[in-house]
């Protein structure tokens, strides 16, 4: 299966504060409030990584065991998208770089 | 002069305020005039189709042996201030007036919430507080913690909270009248409830838990700042940018949350979040 490579919408209004993000989503109307990890996670989602990648960005960048951090990247891009707070999903099979 | 029903009311008057309705009633044939004269312009005739939007209750009778009664304005069933001053009572009522349109409004972010003075610190709260603390009364000011007399807030460009500017065109007389009918109790200078009249910086916001069972603690500011969104009146005319005009508010602010168990906790959990 093609990996997607997770892209923030671009028309949100995103504030950080204090490492936590505040999302308004003018489409919906809807509010966000994300807590530290998953705004790590938001703010790589710029369209040129997969979901493992991310992953391995952030272990490799905060020392953390690999899997660990798929499990969180994977559960925060699963809200991401049940909040629809990315683009619609691009699906590639070639490696990034 | 207008005449009372058999429940005590004076017949309702009917108001539309740039298409917004509004029925009010109240036990005072002198403030029912008092009504009438500075919304004239607005006045609309009753079709009995509305229901009383806001209910003032003054207390005109003889004192009593506990001492002077209690003047009470209610947004529906909510009683938003129990006061002793007819004056603070009619300023309220006057935001009150202006609070409708405030999600309509594109000037500035207006915000469901209100100031409270706790020890002399302006101490930002929601505004669904207001109704759990107009009970509090004379306990609150034994605290030290003087109630707000409004139920929404302005915050302008710099992230500051100022003065909500008055959009209803209201007569020059108001006050004057205001005194005329009920003497100098009416002045507008005697209010026993903080009103924003200039900028205010709190030093302390106070949020609503979403879980229950806590009494106070600490909580994020972005947590705080996702917690003014939401009681944004008209986030959806000012947009995103209403975020950034909140951001210097939770950054100059001291933040906490609690879960209200009832009215008379809530001094404790005041000066608790003031004096941490």
């Amino acid at each position: 299966v093609p990996a997607t490579k997770p892209r923030v919408r671009a028309d949100l209004t995103i504030v950080e504060l204090d490492g936590e993000a505040v999302i308004y989503d003018e489409a919906t109307g809807d509010l966000h409030h994300l807590n530290p990890t998953a705004t790590l996670v938001l703010g790589l989602c710029d369209g040129t990584a997969t979901g493992r990648e991310l992953a391995a960005d952030i272990a490799g960048a905060y020392g953390l065991p690999q899997e660990r951090v798929v499990a969180d990247v994977r559960a925060a891009l699963r809200e991401f998208r049940k909040s629809k707070l990315l683009e619609p999903t691009t699906r590639s099979t070639r490696a990034r770089g | 002069m207008e005449k009372l029903d058999h429940l005590g009311w004076v017949a309702p008057q009917l108001f539309d305020l740039g298409g917004t309705r509004l029925e009010i009633r109240t036990t005072s044939p002198r403030f029912a005039e008092w009504v009438g004269h500075i919304l004239a312009a607005y006045r609309v005739p009753v079709d009995g189709e509305d229901d009383p939007f806001l209910s003032i209750v003054v207390e005109e009778g003889p004192p009593r042996a506990g001492g002077r009664g209690l003047h009470l304005l209610y947004r529906r069933t909510s009683a938003i201030v129990r006061t002793l001053e007819i004056g603070t009572l009619a300023r309220t009522f006057l935001l009150e007036l202006d609070r409708i349109r405030l999600p309509l409004r594109d000037d500035a972010v207006h915000l469901d919430g209100a100031i409270a003075d706790v020890r002399g610190v302006p101490v930002l709260v929601p505004g669904s507080f207001v109704p759990l603390m107009s009970v509090l009364g004379r306990r609150a000011e034994r605290e030290g913690i003087r109630l707000p007399g409004h139920t929404a807030v302005t915050v302008d460009e710099g992230g500051q909270i100022v003065p909500t500017p008055r959009r209803l065109d209201l007569p020059d007389d108001a006050f004057p009248r205001l005194a005329d009918e009920f003497g100098t109790d009416a002045s507008s200078d005697r209010v026993d409830r903080v009103m924003v009249e200039d900028v205010v910086e709190p030093q302390v916001i106070l949020q609503l838990a979403r879980e229950p069972g806590v009494e106070l603690r600490s909580a994020t500011r972005g947590s705080t700042l996702h917690r003014l969104g939401t009681l944004t009146m008209n986030l959806p005319i000012v947009g995103g940018a209403a975020l950034g005009r909140l951001l210097p508010l939770v950054e100059g602010a001291r933040c906490y949350e609690t879960t209200w168990a009832g009215s008379l906790r809530i001094p404790a959990a005041l000066i608790r979040a003031v004096e941490n």
